[in-house]
């Protein structure tokens, strides 16, 4: 068989095995689960383990292909060939049983929420881990030539270039996307984790060399040492930053982490001395270093990776889960410039002796630089040392990734985080069963019912509107409406992300994880719209999702993907179908429209500036605004306005860049809960009721306020986790929440919050990267506050006890 | 590199000095539930160690203004509205004890905040009328 081909089937079988591993770590999480498998996000993968046993007898096939050779005894006759020869063929034995058995018994369809198969996991890594045992004794070394190996100086050379080349880069990169190079604090920060822990790897391969020298093959063992280190490298990288976010216990995840990496470092390793890339006696060098070191293409392949990385960190910002994907990149790109600096420098070896001392040095100062941050300044009054670093150095992708995993947080209560984590991943688990407190009540009509608009823009900022941000000059019509409606000044969303919010807003109280079997039952906006025989038009396709198959309903942009949903649109199409109807029924509109989504603003095309705002989002807004005023203005000339309900507000803020953070994935900073909340009453339904502007609001009050304004009924419980009405008769006023304490959970990501005092005091704890946060959101902005005993443990105790209490509401069996 | 990473995250270092006794908890729910009429020198320990919490303010604020200490009362209710300039209830409260000492217009002032927070209240409405009355206007 040649040897591209051979190479070709071995990558594919090692795929398929890989992609194996994933599902069955996907079905080892209840989150993972629930959030990836059982809704088909990536049907693909669902498609994949339908059809496991096919790609696995592929798999099977095209592995035993590329060990032909090798099972023939072609490589030679050295007893470590013959090993490699009987391993070969007990391979193709065991696997070919292994793939026979899954014809008749399809394994990966059988795996469910927190499954625990390890059959999968580790077990689909043992093929490939065999695969590259026989590789490599099939393949035996050449003798060692120690020139060719990588000298210690070279490596600390190389070590040193790449920190700097990360560090220019990065600072490259927010010069030309932000025209900013950020603080100097933030910048000499980055700088020296990357040093940090390149002195550091340089170190610890001058000890690993020292000792290989005295050894009988100093090349083979310092090749060994060096897949090892890729291997620990993988592994810290896959505990620490991918299987936290997709709610792993950390027992689980050292079971994942632990053989995979040891996997990857080891078949790469294979692949090499397979495909005949690996030379033995280049020792380390020949592990990592990826060009033939000559200036040019090892220039050529720094900017290469450098250009690639930026683009690929740039579209990655986009994504949920984006974090994970950054730090992976990081991690390739700088691994990438490492190897390629690296051949550079062994090409050019002086052969002078390593500066041990200077190495010894370097390390001993990183060391104490990681583990001394408290008390060093970093920028952030208030904030823990440690988190500042982290959030200083967001923009730049590998020193993040170096603070996510070196730079020791403050301790926390791990007692508190495990309960939480485990409710938390249990509440992922369970279908919600409703209570009979919240079952469908008798609704009973108001003499008269106006037209009702509701218009939810997914992640609009309140700072981002003059409503309530002076400095806005791009939201003039909002700013005009708002000044003939009531602003709620202290208006928040109890879920960041727009999976829990949507159906929260819709059902009036904050939801569960895992509510899709169960908000049916008790939506009660949907409740009024049928009950009331509204004429009822949408554009929302996550509001769609949770309709009763029966409720009738008008689209108002079919066919339009959910992410390109456009308010002027929506309003337009909703125009024609007022001016068209003949209908006597008033109008029940609701609009989610997605113009404003961190999709579709991180992306520039050409915005004018926006002094002291996110030009692509306050440019969208401003189109926005015009068209919201020119359905405002219809409304009037058609005599509708003065008969109308028009709600304007956000199933949840966005972070645009603040900290480095962007989107709103697992935040629950105030960027991300703190939202507009605008509403406008008929002027004769105004006049006979109240409210309380300074009050803390949900939007989870939209769905109560509506049922006090549209219907003789009231809610049947007000207290949380359920929405209250916003309005009351104007001799009543409205049940303080100066003493009320609220629930926040982020819909994408294991972050969980709780809201006190009238909404003036934030704290949330982000499960996944073990970080909390406190904040006062006093009336000048909110301030982060570094957290402290007292309060801390008060709201820890308030965060158990809503969380409690939620799953006391919804959990009946 | 990776190696003596994983073993210095591990270290059991303690880099911020956390309390492990609960005894200033107490001022973190002092506000909780609304006061009983002994909690006044508890209140105002507490704002002390909570300077933040406007609710302790406000709870301090109604407890003194039951015991006829009025101008505390309405330092009290000064201080919550600096850390919560929205809550019109407190408006109100401080309108009252303001109207009752004869300063008629920084009253109307605050009622008139009160009644931009809470449009339309009849209770504020009426306080306002009461103020305007006082004042002769």
């Amino acid at each position: 068989m040649k040897s591209k081909a051979r190479l070709f089937a071995r990558l594919a079988s090692l795929a398929i095995f890989l992609v194996t591993w994933i599902y069955g770590v996907t079905t080892y999480s209840a989150f993972a689960f629930d959030m990836f498998v059982k809704p088909r996000l990536f049907e693909p993968l669902n498609a994949f383990a339908d059809w496991q046993h096919a790609w696995f007898t592929l798999a099977y096939a095209l592995s035993v292909s590329t060990l032909v050779g090798v099972m023939r005894g072609r490589g030679g006759t050295s007893p470590r060939q013959r090993v490699a020869q009987l391993l070969a063929i007990a391979y193709a034995v065991a696997i070919g049983a292994v793939a026979i058995w899954l014809i008749g018994h399809p394994y990966l369809p059988s795996l469910t929420t927190g499954s625990h198969p390890l059959a999968a996991v580790p077990g689909a890594l043992l093929p490939a881990i065999w695969l590259a045992v026989i590789d490599h004794l099939a393949n035996p070394a050449t003798p060692a030539s120690p020139s060719r190996r990588a000298n210690a100086r070279d490596v600390f050379i190389a070590s040193l270039g790449t920190a700097a080349v990360l560090s220019f880069a990065a600072l490259a990169v927010r010069a030309i996307t932000t025209h900013q190079i950020g603080g100097v604090i933030a910048v000499t920060w980055a700088a020296a984790l990357n040093v940090s822990v390149f002195a550091i790897a340089a170190f610890a391969f001058w000890c690993v060399t020292a000792f290989a020298s005295a050894r009988r093959n100093p090349a083979a063992w310092e090749y060994a040492a060096g897949v090892l280190f890729l291997a620990v490298a993988i592994e810290e990288l896959v505990r620490q930053i991918i299987l936290p976010p997709i709610g792993f216990a950390s027992a689980d995840r050292i079971l994942i982490a632990v053989p995979f990496g040891l996997a990857a470092s080891t078949v790469l390793s294979g692949l090499l001395v397979m495909s005949g890339k690996r030379r033995p006696d280049q020792g380390i060098a020949g592990l990592l270093a990826i060009t033939d070191g000559r200036a040019v293409r090892a220039g050529a392949t720094i900017v290469t990776t450098l250009i690639a990385a930026a683009a690929a960190l740039y579209v990655a910002a986009g994504i949920d889960w984006a974090s994970i994907l950054q730090q992976c990149l990081a991690f390739m790109e700088g691994l990438l410039v490492f190897g390629a600096l690296l051949a550079f420098r062994r090409r050019h070896s002086s052969g002078a002796p390593a500066p041990v001392l200077t190495m010894a040095g370097l390390s001993v100062g990183a060391i104490v630089l990681l583990q001394g941050l408290a008390h060093l300044p970093a920028g952030r009054a208030g904030v823990p040392p440690q988190a500042a670093v982290e959030d200083a150095t967001r923009s730049d992708g590998f020193a993040h990734l170096v603070s996510a995993i070196f730079v020791a947080q403050p301790p926390l209560d791990v007692g508190f985080y495990s309960r939480m984590s485990k409710l938390d991943l249990e509440t992922w688990m369970r279908s919600p069963a409703p209570p009979p407190s919240l079952a469908r009540q008798p609704i009973a009509a108001a003499p008269s019912l106006p037209n009702v608009f509701v218009f939810v823009f997914d992640s609009l900022r309140r700072d981002y509107l003059s409503t309530y941000n002076p400095a806005v000059t791009f939201t003039p019509a909002i700013g005009a409406w708002s000044r003939e409606s009531h602003v709620f000044e202290n208006a928040f969303t109890p879920h960041g992300g727009t999976l829990l919010a949507a159906p929260a807003i819709w059902a009036g109280r904050t939801m569960p994880r895992g509510w899709a079997g169960a908000i049916r039952k008790f939506d009660l906006m949907e409740d009024l719209i049928t009950s009331l025989k509204f004429d009822f038009l949408l554009n929302d396709s996550p509001t769609e999702e949770f309709l009763r198959p029966q409720t009738k309903v008008t689209a108002l942009d079919p066919f339009v993907p959910r992410v390109q949903t456009d308010l002027c649109q929506n309003l337009s199409a909703l125009e024609t179908h007022l001016r068209a109807r003949r209908d006597s029924r008033p109008v029940f509109a609701f609009s989610q429209p997605m113009n404003l989504h961190i999709l579709n603003t991180l992306v520039s095309s050409g915005e004018p500036d926006y002094p002291g705002f996110y030009a692509p989002y306050a440019a969208r807004l401003e189109r926005m605004d015009q068209c919201f005023g020119h359905f405002i203005d219809y409304l009037k000339t058609s005599g509708l306005y003065d008969n109308s309900i028009i709600v304007l507000s956000s199933d949840h803020g966005d972070m645009l860049g603040e900290d480095g953070r962007w989107g709103h994935q697992a935040f629950l900073l105030p960027e991300v809960v703190r939202v507009p909340l605008i509403v406008r009453l008929p002027p004769a339904m105004a006049a006979t009721r109240t409210t309380d502007l300074g009050r803390v609001a949900l939007v989870t009050d939209l769905a109560p306020t509506l049922l006090t304004l549209l219907t003789t009924s009231g809610a049947a419980d007000d207290s949380p986790p359920n929405g209250a009405t916003l309005y009351v008769p104007r001799d009543q006023s409205l049940r303080p929440r100066d003493r009320d304490s609220f629930l926040l959970i982020a819909s994408y990501g294991p972050t969980l919050g709780v809201l006190r005092r009238n909404g003036r005091e934030l704290y949330a704890v982000d499960l996944a990267r073990v970080r909390e946060y406190d904040f006062n959101i006093e009336p000048w902005g909110p301030r982060e506050l570094a957290p402290a005993a007292g309060r801390r443990r008060v709201a820890q105790a308030e965060l158990s006890a809503r969380v409690d209490e939620l799953r006391r509401l919804y959990d009946r069996r | 590199m990776i190696v003596l990473g994983s073993i210095l995250t591990m270290l059991p270092v303690r880099l911020h000095d956390v309390a492990q006794d609960g005894s200033l908890d107490r001022c973190f729910t002092a506000a909780d539930r609304p006061p009983a009429p002994g909690d006044l020198e508890r209140l105002t320990q507490c704002r002390t160690v909570n300077p933040d919490d406007p609710q302790l303010a406000i709870d301090a604020g109604d407890l003194l203004s039951a015991a006829g200490r009025a101008a505390d009362a309405e330092a009290a209710y000064r201080a919550a509205l600096a850390l919560s300039p929205d809550n019109a209830a407190v408006r109100v409260k401080l309108a009252t004890v303001l109207r009752n000492r004869g300063a008629d217009d920084e009253a109307r002032a605050q009622a008139e905040a009160a009644r931009r927070l809470q449009p339309n209240s009849q209770a504020v409405e009426q306080l306002l009328d009461a103020v305007t009355r006082h004042d002769g206007r």
